[in-house]
């Protein structure tokens, strides 16, 4: 399987045509589909329509960029024009997006090509990839186990081979998460580095899209294809964006790099697979050159409850728009009344979390409650970022699992929301904060299940997550994230 | 926490969401746990602590008051859930007097 860079390079070059690679990756798609259900559409006809126009312009002689007939999977809660974009929802079940999402469009622009879009937990609300109005997605290291989520099908597209490239998106984990559960890099970058144009919005103060892949050169490719201002979005960060294929290049050694350890999320609750893990990236991060200490994040395990209310809260303002009014589903006849009709389209359209996540947030927002819920959780989140600052004035980098746990079986935790919720806890600090933060493949437990660490880097540093991953990546060599058994 | 029936009555009402007998009772339950678990934030100190509302600051920006393309009009209504003559088509809003 080749990376990403490889592909470009071999397109471009001629010795490959674009047209090849597509065909493969559809069939390779199909292949995993059966079992693996990690495709909500495999886009046949307008991804081989595009090799073929790319394959065109080479023969013409034109630059088609760096992403020349790189086959990518997209979440499908992320617009492309002319490809059912779903979420994952019924109540999106015929939505064709008449425009793509910025992030998608640059990609293209660099010469990759759509393959697929993938499953997901509907809305990106779920961290096993079961909540999915087109079935769960199977993780492919154990068909009996989930993948993650909510970016499960992105992960599995990638652990498998399908393509080099997936695109997620990570509210409180869902990019890191599903990477840890299939032996996958899943990157989300400093709040706003990437534009959210044409993203279904879940929970806007915390929604950034991600990268899911093998390598540290392709993540550091496709970062540098996508970043960068977009007047659409207005969250999208100014200024210059980092170089991140020279993050991987110029990387060398971690002499004078000072990791530390979050003290409150590197003992207990955490599987002993989890914590081998975590104690063999330190060895090599030492190895390295790394100065290893222990930090103190005194408030990191209330990040779950401030987490939870302000993403739930947020939902239940973005997700009011599926009233089956304007655009989305209707259900039940104008007699009823606007009102009526609207209750009937949304019960019957979304799904049982999205409504419990709705529920929870207006509740969270109604009056009376504000200030003891919603208000208390964004005070909550002050405290956490002004710890989180402080910890960064010791250290370079943050260092804690990705999971407490290892991918886990289908149908463990689909009726205990809350244990579903808990499994957050590492990752959602980095959205409530709005700081970069990477799983990172960490090698695999005794009963040969994937398990990633984390690394977080102050805002606006992604490129020193990058640089880690690539120092690690040829530190281990071949065996950093090997495919997935087909 | 517990949540009682016409508390979840206009909950359901507020969020718009019509749901079964079964599941406003299995909700009830699932929500009156979760606020349990989220009351484990009171016992914090936030006196004198600012909300957090985004995580980045950032400033008010004004592009070129310049006129451009946008989405066609019939483009996006065709995506509409029911439409007539150009614009969307909606069950009545105001009840006749």
């Amino acid at each position: 399987m080749m990376t990403a860079v490889e592909i470009g390079r071999q397109v471009a070059s001629g010795r490959v045509r674009a047209q090849e690679i597509v065909r493969a990756a559809l069939e390779r798609a199909e292949l995993t589909q059966v079992e693996l259900n990690a495709f909500i559409t495999i886009a046949h006809e307008s991804a081989l329509e595009q090799a073929e126009k790319i394959d065109e312009r080479l023969a013409a002689g034109e630059d088609v960029g760096p992403l020349a007939g790189v086959p990518i999977v997209v979440k499908d809660n992320i617009c492309t024009e002319g490809l059912r974009s779903t979420a994952a929802s019924e109540s999106l079940a015929s939505f064709v997006p008449p425009y793509s999402a910025t992030v998608v469009e640059r990609l293209e622009q660099a010469g990759a090509v759509v393959v697929a879009k993938a499953n997901l937990d509907e809305f990106g609300m779920g961290s096993s990839n079961e909540n999915s109005a087109f079935g769960a997605v199977k993780n492919p290291w154990d068909t009996s186990r989930v993948p993650g989520g909510s970016s499960g099908g992105s992960a599995v597209a990638v652990a498998t081979g399908v393509v080099p490239i997936a695109l997620g998106t990570d509210t409180g984990g869902s990019v890191r998460q599903p990477g840890s559960f299939t032996g996958v890099i899943g990157f989300k970058p400093t709040y706003g580095r990437l534009s959210r144009y044409g993203v279904i919005a879940y929970a806007s103060s915390l929604d950034q899209v991600g990268v899911l892949c093998r390598s540290a050169e392709d993540l550091a490719l496709s970062m540098d294809v996508m970043a960068g201002h977009d007047p659409k979005d207005a969250t999208s960060l100014a200024g210059v964006a980092p170089a991140f294929a020279k993050a991987v290049t110029g990387a060398s050694d971690l002499t004078g790099v000072r990791v530390g350890l979050i003290e409150e999320l590197t003992g207990e609750g955490n599987s002993a697979g989890v914590m081998a893990a975590l104690e063999l990236t330190c060895e090599r991060l030492v190895q390295l050159g790394a100065e290893l200490q222990q930090v103190s994040v005194p408030t990191a395990r209330d990040g779950i409850p401030a987490y939870y209310l302000v993403a739930m809260a947020e939902a239940s303002s973005n997700l009011a728009r599926y009233d089956g009014m304007v655009y989305s589903s209707r259900t039940g006849e104008d007699r009823l009344g606007q009102a009526d009709v609207m209750m009937k389209s949304r019960g019957s359209s979304l799904g049982p979390e999205v409504r419990r996540r709705i529920l929870m947030g207006t509740y969270a927002l109604s009056a009376g409650y504000y200030d003891a819920y919603y208000g208390k959780a964004l005070k909550v989140r002050r405290l956490i970022a002004h710890e989180i600052e402080r910890a960064f004035e010791e250290v370079d980098l943050l260092l804690t699992p990705t999971v407490p746990s290892v991918a886990y079986p289908l149908g463990e935790k689909v009726d205990d929301p809350l244990a579903m919720y808990l499994g957050d806890i590492d990752t959602c600090l980095a959205n409530l904060v709005g700081i970069a933060a990477i799983s990172v493949p960490a090698g695999f437990t005794a009963e040969r299940l994937p398990c990633g660490v984390q690394f977080m880097a102050p805002a606006l540093q992604d490129e020193r997550l990058v640089g880690v991953t690539a120092l690690l990546e040829r530190h281990v060599g071949e065996k950093f994230a090997p495919l997935a058994p087909l | 926490m517990e949540l009682s029936d016409l508390e979840m009555a206009h909950l359901k009402r507020l969020a718009r969401l019509e749901l079964s007998r079964e599941e406003t009772a299995a909700l009830q339950k699932d929500l009156s746990d979760i606020l349990g678990y989220f009351d484990q934030l009171r016992g914090l100190d936030t006196g004198g602590v600012e909300e957090l509302v985004r995580p980045i600051t950032t400033v008010d920006v004004f592009r070129e008051d310049v006129i451009r393309l946008s989405l066609p009009h019939e483009k996006a209504m065709s995506l509409a859930v029911e439409a007539q003559e150009g614009f969307f088509r909606v069950p009545r809003t105001v009840e006749e007097a």
